[in-house]
């Protein structure tokens, strides 16, 4: 018997989870399903959000509230934070800040290092440009594994409860309906700017760049523009990442996380804006599903396992099977006949 | 320092067959194969298993690890590169093998706990005992014996394949020109198909000696990726020449990096950072690599687009 | 029975047709210009008859036989070659490599003996065969090609604009060439040209296409005698 508390408590945990992922897929969409960047580096500018939620939430909280700090932080980064949270539980506005304040400097960082690596774009070809924007997100990670006072190393680090002032269950609707609204205005974004001449001319970049240059398409500030958007997004998503967590660890951002990504949004369909968000539902359903026969069927080995060879296998299929996706890119849309007919007539009144 | 050295020659030659698979991947499909070190790791398991089983050293199993290995790397080629051939772009291509990679590395992650229950061995982070040969008062151990003839003897044959036989020129006519080769009635499948079983029987063979030197499980061949990929980089895309001189020039110097950093105290893990740099420079600064010193002679095997 | 038969035939790319209602055919041991302006669809003509592009309606009928579905290496067992304005030789390999590929389908000996008609034709060939094709110049690249063609020991040779790589000087050489494989080798050539003037001088038919149609069909001789044609969309 399940009870209705713990059916919530799942799809409000479910609901956070996907709008993370919906902003992820989305800003992949941007750059990847409509000007055709391969960023690979993805996780990197996830993670620089998450990371920032994991430097900054303890370090600011005690400074904040006073807390004076003893020992390593890779050792004692998860007392503070329990500290913390306690005050913030007193303190709504001392939440609201923890959360804010690594949002506002995450985001920029991720923005300026997206813009950094669009500028290799120039000069490489595509499948080289993404290993290279793959091997710069190993860096990230490597020095996040070893650079101890950042994360905490391999011991991660310890992130603050922002809404410790609630009481559960209405703590974890606060960080779903944050989560939610962060997503829906993400994809407004995507879909604001897909729709509109910005999203044409990205898609004239991706299919011919050279054709798109000769009608005077400025293509580096294209892929600036859409690499520091795209970047930014990733971010926003790892902050909010870092908070629903609990915590951050550096081996939580490796390229099979970039992999999961590109995943959503070659299932949901490039070049649509309602891809990112079937692809996201695909892959969270795929994943519960796997964990939930975990406890169904005892089988001899980790069934994450063949998670992974499955969703492998997932892809592999839709891209020798249906390779437009389940949200086929739709063709142009050009005037409608009637519209075309009224201005004829009109001319014509005009013209007499 | 003698230890520096041996090390510096295993890794290269094992760079050296893989990157020579990857080359062949990538003049064949176009394709940036980030399977290719898994394929090594499958020849690891191979040989492993057999080796328990027959209660004899993994030596011994190397041809069955060649056959297994280019066995799968034939599948992979015949499932979903040849269908994709000439259809989808280079980025698609290379999230396939992405995805082809997770399907390989996480089977392997099963298959390693299985053996692990059947057998009662260790399936991760396991090594294989070596043998050691005394040269001129030094303990030289056999993995450098081995796995240089497998390098020497395996190329060697690669380029009488190439350079020797009917089967060769076909190869290589259809590396250039596939649509000419078709219509001389050469099929390009079917040549194609060698070359992939080359690829993952030669990764194979390479993956074997691993476990000699380093503590192995599925996932270091992902790990041998990088280097790899550098190797064919600054060897020169698309030339088997030039791959196996990158891979030689990576391997030393990754290895002296190494040894160096953990001179001065820095964790060797930032290891990557020389392979990133590498490949960045070598793309950015000069394209074509070690091979466009001597393009136009030798190996170098250049599809016309 | 003639050796190649072409009766009404429409074909393209895709949607588009690029050549409509074409009727022409070539004998045995003859020579069939096809001249024209530039985009006519002469190239795609030569393409559909070997089977390389979209054949929308027509008959294709090679000594007798249907051909018009039939895959392209189908139609060059049974004769006919397609000899590509460019990419028709492998530059990386040598010439003795790629004469082997040619003939790979055939045994010893009768490799050997094709491979002596051809260097009886063109004896240059024997001391270029260790060089590598990329070293080679445009005429005698062309050489390489032409012997490949020959090694398949085909009725019927069709060349898409064989002297458009060449040197002005080298064009008479390469259509003298030309006339060799029908006089010596008893091949039959169709032969899109750009070089109409010199072309039509050693053909015996000419096809005459303007934008995808045949504006004229009949002796080479009557097309050049014939001077409203002539200027008109030869500039001659």
């Amino acid at each position: 018997m399940v009870a209705t508390s713990e059916i919530l408590a799942f799809l409000v945990s479910l609901g956070t989870l996907y709008s993370i992922y919906a902003i992820l897929s989305s800003s992949m969409e941007l750059v990847y399903g409509e000007l055709g960047l391969p960023d690979f580096a993805k996780s990197a500018f996830f993670a620089i959000g998450a990371f920032a939620a994991g430097a900054l939430s303890v370090r600011l909280g005690t400074m904040l509230v006073g807390i004076a700090w003893e020992g390593e932080f890779k050792l004692r980064s998860y007392y503070y934070a329990t500290l913390t949270s306690a005050k913030v539980a007193a303190n709504p506005v001392l939440g609201l800040m923890l959360f804010l304040i690594p949002l506002l400097i995450a985001v920029p960082t991720a923005m300026l290092l997206g813009v950094l690596a669009s500028y290799p774009a120039l000069r490489l070809r595509e499948d080289y440009l993404a290993i290279s924007l793959i091997a710069f997100s190993e860096i990230v990670r490597v020095i996040a594994r070893n650079y101890e006072p950042l994360v905490g190393g391999t011991f991660g680090a310890g992130v603050v409860d922002v809404f410790a002032w609630l009481r559960s269950p209405w703590r974890e609707l606060a960080m779903m309906l944050t989560s939610a609204a962060f997503a829906f205005g993400a994809w407004l974004l995507l879909y604001k700017l897909s729709t509109s001449p910005f999203g044409r001319v990205l898609r004239a970049v991706r299919d011919d760049e050279v054709a798109a240059a000769a009608y005077g398409v400025d293509v580096a500030k294209v892929r600036v523009w859409a690499m520091a958007l795209g970047s930014g997004m990733a971010a926003v998503a790892g902050v909010l990442y870092a908070f629903y967590i609990g915590s951050v660890n550096p081996d939580d951002f490796t390229v099979s996380r970039t992999f999961l990504v590109v995943l959503m949004v070659t299932v949901g369909g490039r070049g649509n804006p309602k891809g990112p968000l079937l692809g996201a539902a695909v892959y969270l359903a795929l994943d519960r599903a796997i964990l939930f026969a975990k406890r169904l069927l005892p089988v001899p080995f980790d069934v994450n396992y063949l998670a992974y060879v499955a969703l492998g296998a997932l892809l592999i299929l839709f891209v020798t099977k249906k390779p437009e996706g389940l949200a086929p890119e739709r063709p142009l849309l050009t005037v409608d006949a009637r519209a075309v007919e009224e201005a004829k007539r009109a001319f014509h009144v005009l013209e007499q | 320092m003698l230890d520096l050295l041996v090390g510096a020659l295993v890794y290269s030659n094992l760079l050296a067959l893989l990157a020579v698979g990857l080359s062949l991947a990538l003049i064949t499909c176009r394709v940036s194969n980030f399977a290719q070190g898994d394929f090594a790791m499958v020849g690891v398991y191979a040989a492993y298993t057999l080796s328990v089983i027959a209660g004899v050293t993994p030596y011994a199993w190397i041809p069955a690890a060649f056959a297994v290995g280019g066995f799968v790397s034939l599948l992979a080629y015949l499932l979903v590169f040849e269908p994709l051939r000439g259809k989808a772009d280079l980025v698609t291509l290379m999230v396939v093998s992405m995805a082809l990679d997770m399907v390989i590395r996480y089977s392997l992650h099963v298959y390693a706990d299985l053996m692990q229950q059947q057998f009662k061995v260790y399936t991760r982070l396991f090594m294989f005992d070596d043998f050691f040969v005394e040269v001129a008062g030094a303990r030289i151990p056999g993995v450098l014996l081995a796995s240089t003839a497998a390098v020497v003897a395996l190329l060697a044959s690669l380029y009488v394949l190439l350079y020797r036989t009917k089967l060769g020129v076909a190869m290589r006519a259809a590396i250039e020109n596939p649509g000419l080769a078709e219509t001389l009635g050469v099929s390009v499948k079917r040549v194609f198909a060698v070359s992939w079983f080359l690829s993952g029987a030669l990764a194979a063979t390479a993956g074997v000696f691993l476990p000699f030197r380093v503590m192995v499980n599925p996932d270091t061949g992902w790990s041998m990726l990088l280097p790899t990929f550098a190797a064919v980089t600054v060897g020169g895309i698309g030339s088997l020449s030039g791959s196996v001189a990158g891979a030689y020039l990576i391997g030393l110097s990754e290895t002296v990096l190494a040894y160096q950093l953990a001179r001065i105290g820095i964790s060797t893990a930032y290891r990557p950072l020389l392979t990133f740099t590498a490949i960045i420079a070598t793309l950015l600064a000069s394209p074509k690599g070690i091979s466009g010193l001597w393009s136009g002679r030798g190996w170098s095997l250049r599809r016309r687009s | 029975m003639k050796l190649l038969e072409v009766r009404g035939l429409r074909a393209g790319y895709g949607q588009m047709e690029v050549v409509s209602d074409v009727a022409f055919e070539v004998g045995d041991r003859e020579i069939v210009a096809v001249v024209g302006p530039n985009g006519s669809g002469k190239s795609t003509l030569l393409k559909a008859v070997f089977g390389l592009c979209r054949i929308f309606s027509g008959e294709i009928l090679f000594k007798g036989e249907d051909v018009t579905r039939f895959p392209p290496h189908k139609r060059s067992r049974l004769g006919i070659t397609y000899l590509p304005q460019t990419g028709n030789v492998f530059e990386s390999l040598t010439v003795r490599e790629n004469l082997m590929l040619a003939a790979h389908d055939l045994d010893e000996s009768e490799a050997g003996r094709r491979l002596g008609g051809v260097f009886s034709l063109f004896p240059e060939l024997e001391g270029l065969m260790r060089r590598r094709v990329r070293t080679l110049s445009g005429g005698e690249r062309q050489i390489v090609a032409l012997s490949m063609s020959l090694l398949r020991n085909p009725s019927l040779v069709m060349l898409d604009e064989p002297t458009a790589a060449l040197a002005p000087r080298l064009v008479k050489q390469a259509l003298k060439r030309v006339v060799e494989l029908r006089d010596e080798a008893g091949v039959s050539v169709v032969l899109v040209e750009q070089n109409a003037l010199s072309a039509l001088e050693v053909s015996d038919r000419a096809l005459l296409m303007v934008s995808g149609t045949v504006k004229f069909w009949g002796e080479a001789r009557e097309l050049l005698e014939n001077r409203e044609l002539a200027k008109t969309y030869l500039g001659l």
